[in-house]
């Protein structure tokens, strides 16, 4: 809302007049428009007045109280009625100036008089001063419109804060409570890390211990390798660098087994408060997989080199032989000795021939495994 | 005959030692009276005839207990004696890897698998080795 300087709006306030008399019109407009008020709206027909109210809101009304159809009185009655019309400064332009014509206007709901004949400057100053106290407070209802939009805008805007808040809240609080890792709270700040203060649902599952069990425990109690110097050691790099620490840690459950856990620690800032997370992932059977493969590895590695190489040394004695008979002496053998010694030697190059199909089918296999455990 | 080089078989397994000099003797190739069933005493040989001028081509195998036949070219590499010492390697392996890691070695001339072919000896009797 644009403020006007306070004269300038009040030079430019609506003024309606009604009166009967016309002379008295002219008389009021002149003296009016003299002192600077130039937005007068008038009429000699008091029945024009009520419909023009209901399109238009003046910030004055001067009225006269005897008129042909309708009676001063009964249109401040009628005006007074209506809510939104019940702060029009009315100002009544009568010649009775008896008391009781007085009081049944205020009673009725005037704000002030002017009695004929009109006295120039009381005019003015009567119309000047329920004009400013109109507007001031208009501009006072205005400011109050204005803060209450603020607050309401405000509310508003602290309302969706909040809202965006809870869902954000309801949000991290359904990925810790979905979480397969188990996700504890401490305190590595301290100079002893303090006990757990939260956890989520996996974490039961994990550790076998209860959510009140684990309050009673702190990260010595699960870190089967716990040493003052390493976690004095995570501490320092959690608080230099704001990044994830990722470590294989062999955590300690319920049941006292110690099992191997991928272990990660965040630090965060949590009501002015430094906060430790660690979230632990249940990887022995993986880790074990893993051992148990390069194990089959190795062995098939063995099987392999054996094989390439061992087994296909007594056939290359057997394969030198057959050929140096079949060079030498296949031209004295018989016809019968000779179709044994073929087959003898079609055997020993078929064998050979399995042999390097193993042995290429396993380097194939070599490689690839050792691609895929790095 | 270009018999001017010696031929020395190495190979931890006898039976291979005795197929291999009956091929070389039968096709009158130079070879050396002794024959070694392991690689240390080749290693040894060598070493007890550094001074020696002699030309040997061996015939070596590759997989045998306690010194390979890798260690062997590493030692005879690093003695540098690429004009006089020439190595065949022959080995039961059919592991392809064994021939890729050949190429490494300088002293190499041939690569072959067991079981040695009469006709490769004929053809190396024409070839000059040692220039």
């Amino acid at each position: 809302m644009i403020k006007k300087p306070l004269k300038e709006s009040i030079l430019e306030s609506r003024i309606f007049i009604v009166d009967d008399q016309i002379k008295n019109l002219i008389l009021l407009e002149n003296v009016l428009e003299s002192a600077g008020f130039g937005n007068i709206w008038s009429t000699t027909d008091e029945r024009e007045l009520l419909p023009k109210l209901k399109t238009e809101k003046p910030a004055i009304l001067l009225i006269d109280l005897m008129m042909p159809h309708i009676s001063g009185y009964e249109l401040i009655k009628s005006i007074r009625k209506d809510s939104e019309k019940d702060t029009l400064p009315i100002l009544v332009l009568t010649a009775d100036i008896s008391s009781e014509s007085k009081h049944q206007a205020f009673d009725l709901g005037a704000n002030d008089f002017l009695t004929k004949p009109f006295d120039i400057r009381e005019v003015i100053s009567r119309v000047q001063n329920l004009i400013t106290a109109s507007v001031v407070l208009d501009q006072l209802q205005n400011q109050n419109i204005i803060l209450e939009e603020m607050v309401e805008e405000k509310t508003a805007y602290l309302k969706a804060a909040l809202d965006l808040t809870e869902k954000r809240e309801r949000y991290f609080r359904v990925l810790f409570n979905s979480s397969f890792d188990a996700i504890l709270y401490f305190n590595l700040q301290e100079e002893e890390p303090s006990n757990f203060f939260e956890c989520n649902p996996a974490t039961e599952a994990i550790l076998g211990y209860t959510k009140e069990e684990l309050g009673g425990l702190s990260i010595k109690d699960l870190d089967c390798d716990y040493s003052d110097d390493y976690y004095f050691k995570i501490k320092e790099q959690l608080s230099s660098k704001s990044e994830t620490l990722f470590l294989e840690r062999k955590i300690r459950i319920n049941s006292g087994e110690c099992r191997i856990m991928e272990t990660s620690f965040v630090s965060m800032e949590v009501l002015n408060k430094i906060q430790t997370v660690v979230f632990l992932r249940d990887v022995t059977e993986k880790v074990e997989q893993i051992e148990t493969i390069l194990n089959q590895n190795k062995i098939f590695k063995e099987i392999a080199w054996s094989q390439s190489h061992e087994v296909r040394a007594p056939l290359a004695r057997m394969m030198g032989v057959i050929d140096l008979i079949d060079d030498e002496l296949s031209s004295r053998m018989d016809e019968e000795t000779a179709s044994f010694l073929k087959i003898i030697k079609d055997s020993s190059y078929e064998l050979d021939q399995i042999i390097r199909k193993i042995s290429e089918k396993s380097n194939v296999a070599q490689s690839k495994t050792n691609v895929t455990l790095g | 005959m270009k018999s001017d080089f010696q031929i020395i078989v190495v190979d931890d397994d006898p039976q291979f030692i005795f197929l291999h000099n009956w091929s070389l003797k039968k096709l009158g190739f130079n070879v050396h009276p002794e024959h070694f069933q392991n690689a240390e005493k080749l290693v040894e040989f060598f070493k007890q005839n550094e001074d020696s001028q002699s030309k040997f081509l061996i015939l070596l195998d590759i997989y045998m207990p306690i010194m390979d036949g890798w260690e062997v070219l590493e030692f005879l590499e690093s003695k540098g004696s690429f004009d006089t010492i020439k190595v065949i390697l022959v080995t039961s392996s059919v592991d392809k890897g064994d021939k890729i890691k050949a190429e490494n070695y300088a002293s190499i001339i041939d690569f072959l698998e067991k079981p040695l072919a009469i006709d490769y000896l004929i053809g190396l009797k024409d070839k000059t080795l040692f220039s």
